[in-house]
This record gives C-alpha cells, sequence and structure tokens, in this order.
C-alpha cells in the first residue's frame, strides 16, 4: 500500500474508459502548429536580421527621387519635389514615414589623415536623414556643437572604390572593420574651413552619398551655406509592413526612381514577410484548435469520470491530487510531442536551408536557441492553459 | 468537534417541514463524545442533513458551524483535510467505485492517511463474511455487499465523527447486529462520536441523544 498504489488506482479511476482518438488529433494539431510557427517565426526574424547585419539603413526604407529624363535634365521639368508634393505621399495610408534627405548646399572635401593609408583628398556630397531611419545606437549618431568627432556612415560604393585605389597602389585593402579605424577628416568650407575628425560608424548600400548627423548638417548650412534656397532632391519612405506592393506601384505610376536592389530587397521581403506572417498566423490558429481540441478532451473525460471525481473529492481526495493526475497525463504528450517538434524543425531547417543555399540565398546562421524559445513560450502558454482548465473542470465537481 | 446547527433551514425543504421536530428551525450542538440518533420519517431531510454536514450542499437558511467556524467559510483544502482526518461518512447512495476492485475502493480510502494494514482491512471483510471478493468489482456485488464494504471503507480514516445516513438498510439482521458492533467497537477504540440517521430503529441501544426530525 502507500502513495504509488493510489496514484495507480486514481489513474484507473480517471483514464481507464476512454477513446484516445481526440487526445491522438490534438497533439497531432499541437505538432503542426509548433513546427510552423516555430520554423516561420525563425525565418522572419532571419530575414529581418540578416538586412540589419549589413545595412545601417532600416530595411524596409527607400530613397526616391524623379527619374532623370533629357527635358528635366534641360530644366523643361521639375526632378525637385515641391512642399505639395511631399505632404502628398505623407497622406498616402501604406506609408509609415516620409522625409526629406536633406544635400549640404556648402563645400565640403574628405581626407585620408592615417599612416595606414595613402593620403588622398576628395570633394564630398554630404546628405542627412533622421535618425529613426537607421538601424544605429543613438549615442553613436550624435553630434553636437564643440564636439570634435563626426560620426559618418560611408556608402560601400565608396570602399569599392578605396579598395581599387589601394590595390592598384599595391597596397593591402581595407576591411570593414580596419575601415571603421583609419583616420579620415572632413573640411567644411572654403575661406575659413573648419576641420572636424570623421568617425565612420557603419556602410551602406543604400545611399550613394555619405550621411552625417542632422545637427551636423544644420550646423554645416548655417556656417557656410549658400544663402540660395536649397531644393528637396530625393524623399526616404518607409512603407508599412507588408505594404511594400503598393510602394512599388507609387513608384511607377510617378515615374519615380529608385535603387534597383532597394526596390528587389524590398520586395522580396515584403512578398516573404507576408508569407510567413500568413503561416504564422494560420500555425497559431491551429495551435489555438488543437489547445481547444485537448482542453474539450481533458473535460470530456472529466465530465465522463465526473461521479467519480465527487466521491474522490468526498473521501478527502485533494483537488490538487486529481489536477495533478490529468497534468501528468498530458505531461508526456506534451513532451513526446516537443520532442517530435524539435527533429522536425532541424531536419525542416536544415532542408530549406539548402534549399535557400543551392538557390544563392545563404540563410545558413540558425539560432536554435530562438528555435527552442519559441517553442518554451507556446509550450508554457498551452501547459498554463491546460492547467488552469483542467483545475476549474475539477473544482466544479466539489 | 462540535457541529452547531442555529435555526438551519433546508430551502428546498422549506414548505414541507411543520419544524415541529427538534432539528430544522432549533438550535442543536452535536458534541464528538456523544453518540446521537436521528431518528424521522422519509422525506424529513436525514440525507439533506448529512449532505449539509459533509459539505455537499449550501442551500439552507440559517447557520451551521464546525468548531465556530461556518461552513460557508471553510476552504477547499479544509474541507478536504476534514473529510480526510475528522469526518467520515456512510452516505445513503454508498459512494463506491463500481469499476473498481473491493480492494481498491478499500486501499484508496486508507493510503489517505495509512490508516489501517491490508491485513486489518482483510479482516473486517473476514468479519463480514466478504473477504472473497476483495478482488472482485464492486459493481458486480450485492447491494447488501456493497453496504458492508462503504461501511468497512468508512472505518478506515481517522475521525471525530462518523456520519451514518441510514447505514443498514440493505443489510439482514443478522448482518446488521454484526455491522452495529464493529462501528461501535471501532468508534470507542479511537473516541469517536457517532451521529446515525434511521427511520426508527434504535438498535437496542441507549443513545446519548435522539433527535427527531420532523
Amino acid at each position: 500500500m502507500g502513495q504509488k498504489s493510489s496514484n495507480r488506482i486514481i489513474s484507473k479511476i480517471l483514464f481507464a474508459h476512454q477513446d484516445k482518438k481526440q487526445l491522438f488529433f490534438a497533439f497531432f494539431g499541437v505538432l503542426i502548429g509548433f513546427v510552423f510557427v516555430s520554423i516561420s517565426v525563425h525565418y522572419l526574424v532571419l530575414i529581418s536580421r540578416k538586412s540589419a547585419s549589413v545595412e545601417m539603413l532600416d530595411a524596409s526604407a527607400i530613397t526616391i527621387q524623379k527619374q532623370v529624363t533629357s527635358s528635366n535634365t534641360l530644366s523643361l521639368a521639375n526632378h525637385t519635389f515641391s512642399a505639395n508634393e511631399v505632404e502628398f505621399y505623407k497622406s498616402l495610408p501604406f506609408l509609415e514615414k516620409v522625409v526629406k534627405v536633406e544635400n549640404n548646399n556648402f563645400s565640403t572635401e574628405l581626407q585620408s589623415n592615417d599612416p595606414l593609408v595613402p593620403y588622398f583628398r576628395s570633394d564630398i556630397f554630404i546628405q542627412s536623414i533622421p535618425s529613426d531611419f537607421l538601424d544605429v545606437e543613438s549615442k553613436s549618431w550624435r553630434w553636437n556643437k564643440g564636439d570634435d568627432i563626426v560620426p559618418i556612415i560611408l556608402p560601400r560604393d565608396f570602399i569599392y572604390m578605396m579598395n581599387n585605389f589601394l590595390s592598384s597602389s599595391n597596397l593591402p585593402q581595407l576591411s570593414d572593420d580596419i575601415l571603421k579605424d583609419v583616420k579620415f577628416q572632413i573640411k567644411l568650407g572654403d575661406e575659413y574651413p573648419v576641420f572636424f575628425e570623421a568617425k565612420i560608424i557603419g556602410f551602406t548600400n543604400e545611399i550613394s552619398s555619405i550621411l552625417v548627423p542632422e545637427s551636423f548638417m544644420n550646423f554645416g548650412r548655417n556656417h557656410f551655406g549658400m544663402k540660395t534656397h536649397t531644393s528637396c532632391t530625393q524623399l526616404m519612405i518607409k512603407s508599412k509592413k507588408g505594404k511594400f506592393g503598393l510602394v512599388e506601384e507609387l513608384i511607377a505610376s510617378n515615374h519615380l526612381e529608385v535603387k534597383k536592389n532597394q526596390l528587389i530587397e524590398g520586395k522580396l521581403k515584403s512578398i516573404l514577410t507576408i508569407i510567413l506572417s500568413s503561416i504564422t498566423f494560420i500555425s497559431l490558429v491551429v495551435v489555438l484548435v488543437s489547445m481547444i481540441v485537448l482542453i474539450q478532451f481533458l473535460q470530456l473525460l472529466i465530465t465522463r469520470n465526473a461521479y467519480e471525481i465527487r466521491t474522490m473529492l468526498r473521501l478527502g481526495v485533494l483537488i490538487k491530487t486529481i489536477v495533478i493526475h490529468f497534468i501528468k497525463y498530458v505531461f508526456w504528450g506534451f513532451l513526446i510531442v516537443i520532442s517530435m517538434i524539435i527533429v522536425i524543425d532541424l531536419i525542416s531547417i536544415k532542408y530549406i536551408n539548402e534549399v535557400m543555399s543551392s538557390a544563392g540565398f545563404n540563410l545558413s546562421e540558425t539560432n536554435y536557441l530562438f528555435i527552442v524559445t519559441v517553442l518554451i513560450v507556446l509550450f508554457i502558454s498551452v501547459f498554463i492553459s491546460t492547467v488552469i482548465s483542467v483545475y476549474r473542470f475539477v473544482q466544479k465537481e466539489f | 468537534m462540535i457541529i452547531e446547527f442555529q435555526n438551519v433551514i433546508p430551502i428546498p425543504l422549506k414548505h414541507e417541514l411543520s419544524f415541529s421536530g427538534e432539528l430544522w428551525g432549533k438550535n442543536v450542538f452535536f458534541h464528538s463524545r456523544e453518540n446521537t440518533l436521528l431518528d424521522a420519517y422519509s422525506g424529513k431531510g436525514k440525507t439533506t442533513f448529512t449532505s449539509l454536514v459533509a459539505g455537499l450542499r449550501f442551500d439552507f437558511e440559517g447557520n451551521i458551524l464546525i468548531d465556530s467556524k461556518k461552513l460557508q467559510s471553510i476552504s477547499k483544502n479544509e474541507w478536504s483535510e476534514l473529510r480526510k482526518n475528522k469526518l467520515s461518512f456512510i452516505f445513503q447512495d454508498l459512494q463506491l467505485f463500481e469499476k473498481l476492485t473491493v480492494q481498491d475502493n478499500l486501499v484508496l480510502k486508507n493510503n489517505l492517511t495509512d490508516f489501517k494494514t491490508e491485513n486489518e482491512i482483510k479482516q473486517l471483510l473476514e468479519v463480514f463474511g466478504i473477504d472473497t471478493k476483495w478482488k472482485q468489482f464492486c459493481g458486480t456485488l450485492s447491494l447488501g455487499q456493497q453496504q458492508r464494504v462503504a461501511i468497512i471503507r468508512s472505518l478506515l480514516q481517522p475521525a471525530e465523527f462518523l456520519i451514518m445516513d441510514e447505514p443498514f438498510s440493505h443489510l439482514d439482521e443478522v448482518n446488521t447486529i454484526i455491522a452495529f458492533k464493529m462501528i461501535q467497537k471501532h468508534c470507542s477504540e479511537n473516541n469517536i462520536g457517532t451521529i446515525l440517521t434511521t427511520l426508527g430503529q434504535n438498535y437496542q441501544v441507549q443513545w446519548d441523544k435522539r433527535v427527531q426530525i420532523a
């Protein structure tokens, strides 16, 4: 006699006569739902991280400008954005943000100031955009009047150009990390120039000019700028999630221009985001339905055994003891399902990565910790709701 | 332990009772050192009394107190504790698990407090002449045999009260005497007070208290 035999007897009372078909379908649903949720969420995060890791500019933002044609080259057509046009773009419901890209209207030079690279000097074109369009820590993207160091973001084309220059001078090419340590100087103005140390904090594929903080641009304009009004030739826009298709239509219908890789990447990301979000949503519905089936199964089991549960409670068996029996019963099911999900996830992700890799997309940075975290969070939510439901059902019989 | 009824009126019986008896609508105390006989005709609330004291029903007016604590303020865990260690019952509908064997029915109750050994339980069955039914499913026993199993089960726990709702209704005279003696012996050895509801029999015993329900 003892606890063990009591457990055996209680299990016999509760689970001896039951139809396991419904339980099987519930767990099967949980399995399918969890597999799809974890895989789709994994790729959703991977896609957003992938673009963020190589690009300083917000992945969902693009710069637009009017198409340059022979007529606007000859000043027959306007290639700048008027205030009304900016307002029009701001009013579009599928755009989250619209801002002007500010250009310099003063003389700016960039020159090397480091023994690591040969001396060079070049007139440059600088631009600034609000920091919320940049994937950069706000404290590193800050310049205040009086600061000697200006943070800058270099266009990747600039690095190619520089590495070509180094290569032709029989010097070693510079990696991104080394380049961030190379000292550069920015010279503002001609007559009474001011020098600043430039600190490279990142690179961008999406903009062809050097990016500086807005405060630095304003300083340059105030002290060295021409008095004439600066026209706006470029806008930076950010579409709402999954609305990139509408941005594409806007670009085509308004004869706008955008960097091709921005367009392709944006379109691809938008499509993938929609597909993966839909899969995540459907999978969550599957998980929810399975949970309802599982809870219904347990409710049915409790209803079928209502007399037995009531009798046990009348004998002095604790509610907790009965609930624990139900939880132990489904816990093993959950454990088996979770183990199967992990195996299926690993095999599926490996397969998807191989397929993507053979198609030229390298998405092999699988974050297993993330997948496990997603599974644990889902598992805990399902488990807790099951425990609460069972506790309520049993308590009703008291 | 003291069970106190203060002007208790079961709501479903409110319009049927005459209140001329000594329980409903009156102040009554039940002490665990006493043996009480609750005597009434059918339909006067004997089973209602057992259900109320067991905490199975709360549809009544007035107050019921167990050791000065109102019934409604006893938590579910406290009820489990009371049913496990202080209040033992023989319900009229027996409350056995028909799909379990006699052994499982008795062991489940006994294991809550490890009150008796398996041999002691078997000896009780032997006294009743049903020791051969140890491995038999309760659902296959006669009502009389089931009632004897229910009586034995009520003795497999520590208690301050044993409350019996017509516990011998399916037993013949011989088995009634055996059962009554077994209960008396068990209760006097363990200082357990009894409350027995009956349809007029007094089992030729001097009761400490006799409460007439009407």
